[in-house]
């Protein structure tokens, strides 16, 4: 044998010793199991069994009744001791708006529960209430109750920029700070946006869905509206219009830009959230797996490249694509309609697809490859001449 | 107790054992866990056995499966150039000296640097034993197109490992001493 290093057939001969680390019997045992529902990994062992995940759940379904029930007991204990104070101001009675049907119309929302408060007198909390009902808002509004913090803070800041009406409008305040220092999330009808601290509207609720930011890209926020995909940024601009199925994250596919699908078809958006490459493609491939800065794109069961700038270079006309310099230093053999040629790196057609066989160049001939077309062989030169013989 | 199914998937799959698990180490290598690879596989082989109409075709959708798994397992971790910046280490359970052990991870970075094509062509044919032919069978291609990958990622590998460059007659001499035992 040959010195180490000097041989790349050491280092197959070398893997090729190497001892099997799954033993045949270890495997039958696994099949063994695996008929009867076990899912058998040499670590841990995880059970697929229907009845047993059936039984998790309940478990699980069980120690959550526990858990709320005990702490529904605590939250009326602690209403229970809560001290109720008199009133110090003066509430005038909720004046009932009625609801807004347009649709389009989101952003104020509507059926906004007020309470007037007096601005001469010394207050010292507004009282508000989580969950309120328009029947017991007199009720409630004499009754201080512990309250989320977030509705303490948002309480707080409104008193200091001197807010006359302190609007009781979003069924649930986040913390502040959990998506962004100044904002925090909010919910009204099951729809999120987000409040600053001074209690202005930053992100309007509209949105079914908001995600953390930085999560798919530094300063956007994925949004999810109406069953669609787009982007918020970190001041509040809708920078992608949720109008996308699905989104990957950035990078996956490109260093700069995320893959998008809309209606099935897929395409890339760039880190400003601009479209570019259209959602035109049935399917897009990796960058660098046929060129280094190509892509392969499918439609309409064709295939072609685009490059790294959105770019089409190769239009989707082929049935199959070869990888390059198989045949020929860049060149790669294409097929359509059952004929063959080759397209360059350069995306060019340099021997039209017309051909039912081609041969590796330099089989018969170095410099030659030998094709059939309509039932005849004959010869290719270098750059894709037909020699005449 | 055995099934019928069972003692069917054992039949063929046991002659295949061994190229399998090296083509499993060498294929995931830098990706998730070889015990894992081949596991995975068998079960999802093993699940999906009756819709195999050709047995003929068992090698092909046996690799299939390995490779698919690894190919999803790098899209959801977003691993596109991976091994080569990692250093993975592999497990003492192959009771490999230490200096065997370097030059297998050395072998097997220098693997992931070449296009999946011609890496797999060349774990099929080197390590794993397969014949050309029945790589052009997993790898649904040529028998030439096999040929050229194992030749270019031959050469390829001569270069990234510091050996010397290997004359492509070598390869087509080793082929055609391999094509005369397997098919005259």
């Amino acid at each position: 044998m040959k010195k180490p290093n000097e041989n790349i057939d050491y280092y197959f001969a070398i893997a090729r010793q190497a001892p099997i680390v799954v033993s045949i019997d270890q495997v039958k045992d696994m099949l063994a199991k695996g008929a009867i529902g076990l899912h058998v990994k040499p670590v841990k062992t995880s059970i697929n069994s229907k009845y047993i995940i059936m039984s998790s759940i309940a478990v699980v379904t069980t120690a959550a009744v526990v858990i709320s029930i005990n702490l529904s007991d605590k939250e009326k204990n602690s209403t229970r001791n809560s001290t109720i104070l008199p009133v110090q101001t003066k509430v005038a009675p909720v004046t009932k708006k009625p609801l807004q049907t347009n649709k389009n119309v989101s952003y104020p929302l509507t059926n906004t529960k007020t309470l007037s408060v007096d601005n001469n007198k010394n207050m010292n909390i507004t009282p508000i209430v989580n969950d309120i009902k328009e029947d017991n808002v007199f009720q409630q509004a004499g009754v201080i109750i512990e309250k989320k913090d977030s509705v303490k803070k948002l309480n707080y800041c409104c008193k200091q920029n001197k807010l006359q009406n302190s609007k009781l409008q979003y069924d649930q305040i986040d913390i502040f700070g959990i998506y962004k220092d100044i904002w925090a999330r909010v919910r009204n009808d099951n729809k999120y946006g987000f409040i600053d601290t001074s209690g202005r509207e930053v992100v309007p609720v509209v949105y079914d869905r908001i995600d953390l930011f930085n999560l798919y890209k530094n300063d956007f926020a994925l949004v999810k509206q109406d069953g669609k995909y787009g982007f918020i940024d970190i001041t509040g601009k809708e920078v992608v219009v949720p109008m996308y199925d699905k989104i990957e994250l950035y990078g996956m596919y490109h260093e700069n830009w995320a893959l998008v699908k809309n209606d099935g078809y897929y395409g890339f958006i760039d880190e400003i959230g601009k479209e570019v490459v259209k959602t035109i493609y049935n399917k897009i491939y990796l960058f660098g797996m046929y060129r280094s800065n190509w892509a392969m794109v499918k439609s309409d069961k064709r295939f072609g490249f685009i490059d790294i700038s959105g770019k089409e270079v190769v239009t989707p006309t082929y049935d199959k694509i070869n990888f390059f310099d198989e045949y020929h230093s860049d060149w790669a053999l294409v097929e359509r309609d059952k004929l063959l040629g080759f397209i360059d790196v350069n995306g060019k057609e340099v021997v039209v697809p017309q051909y039912d066989e081609i041969d590796f160049y330099g089989m018969i001939k170095d410099g030659w490859a030998r094709v059939k077309k309509d039932g005849q062989y004959m010869f290719i030169d270098n750059i894709g001449k037909e020699v005449e013989q | 107790m055995k099934t019928k199914k069972q003692i069917e998937f054992m039949n063929l799959y046991e002659p295949v054992h061994n190229s399998f698990v090296r083509f499993c180490a060498a294929k995931s290598y830098g990706v998730l866990e070889t015990e894992d690879l081949v596991n995975e596989t068998i079960m999802n082989a093993f699940a999906n056995f009756e819709k195999l109409k050709e047995r003929k075709a068992f090698l092909s959708y046996l690799f299939s499966i390995a490779s698919n798994i690894i190919y999803n397992t790098v899209r959801k971790k977003k691993i596109i150039q991976y091994t080569h910046e990692y250093n993975f280490q592999i497990e003492d359970k192959t009771y490999l000296t230490d200096e065997s052990r370097s030059d297998i991870e050395l072998l097997y970075k220098a693997l992931a640097k070449l296009p999946d094509a011609q890496k797999e062509a060349l774990i099929l044919f080197e390590i794993s034993g397969f014949s050309i032919q029945e790589i052009s069978e997993i790898q649904k291609a040529g028998i030439s197109s096999v040929k050229q990958r194992l030749k270019r990622g031959r050469e390829k590998l001569s270069e990234i490992l510091g050996c010397p460059r290997m004359s492509s007659e070598n390869v087509l001499k080793r082929s055609t001493v391999l094509m005369n035992i397997f098919f005259l």
